[in-house]
């Protein structure tokens, strides 16, 4: 999720949506550029799996040389994780939150 | 036969079926991409005296191309609560005062708009927040 605030009051302007954002996501903007800043949190594979669900390194190979990964396991890159993971399931309820501009940590309203 | 990818619903034959809306995916037909999604705020005022003020906020996603966009609003203080949104535009009326609420675009701008127009000066001005929420598609729109 991308969360666009106003640097002085902390208030949250709008946001966009996804766990993974590519340059497409990152070129955007919401409101005055000179106005608001943002929060950037991307997710990031943690665990990975082959396809019976066994957990195996990322660089797993088999015998053929051939990457054996089939799935992975994601989480948010922030000291706010479970925070982030409950936003991902419920991205309206941002709003019940604003940006401490000094911390850039989400803080309840 | 031209090979093709089908992807039917649970019940219905890949090889024969032929009706789109028992398909969930056709190489035949077009569909919509998933682009972004996102939610926007807008603060505004109503009861501001006899008048009309206009409010914007933007989203910039520079697409090169004029997308596909499907945006809502939802303002609990009008619309029964939280998580009822509406599609853009929306004209709400009443005895005192009109609001439209309405997004436009083009290659690398969505604007959210909120106008009110005061007809009655009545009580005191009253701050309210738009929320919208907004899809961007992959899909050009071909109109610019």
């Amino acid at each position: 999720m991308i969360i666009y605030f106003d640097k002085k009051t902390g208030d949250i302007v709008g946001t966009v949506e996804g766990r993974i954002h590519d340059e497409s996501h990152l070129g955007m903007w919401i409101g005055d550029k000179e106005q608001n800043d943002r929060i950037i949190v991307q997710y990031k594979a943690v665990k990975w799996y082959d396809k019976d669900g066994n957990e195996v390194p990322q660089n797993a190979l088999d015998s053929e040389g051939h990457s054996v990964v089939y799935a992975a396991d994601f989480e948010p890159q922030t000291e706010q994780k479970d925070l982030f993971v409950e936003l991902d399931k419920k991205p309206a309820k941002i709003y019940k939150y604003k940006v401490d501009p000094k911390t850039k940590l989400l803080i309840a309203k | 036969m031209a090979e093709k990818i089908v992807i039917v619903k649970s019940g219905y034959n890949a090889l024969t079926e032929s009706v789109p809306n028992n398909m969930i995916f056709s190489s035949d037909y077009n569909t919509l991409k998933y682009g972004t999604s996102g939610t926007v705020n807008l603060n505004y005022v109503t009861n501001n005296g006899i008048r009309t003020d206009t409010y914007t906020v933007t989203v910039t996603f520079s697409a090169g191309f004029s997308p596909v966009i499907f945006a809502y609003i939802n303002d609990d203080s009008y619309f029964g609560g939280t998580g009822v949104y509406l599609p853009l535009p929306y004209h709400s009326q009443s005895i005192a005062r009109a609001e439209d609420f309405q997004h436009f675009w083009d290659e690398n701008v969505l604007t959210f708009q909120v106008t009110v127009s005061n007809g009655l000066a009545v009580g005191s001005p009253v701050s309210r927040t738009a929320h919208f929420k907004y899809f961007i598609f992959k899909n050009e729109t071909g109109l610019v």
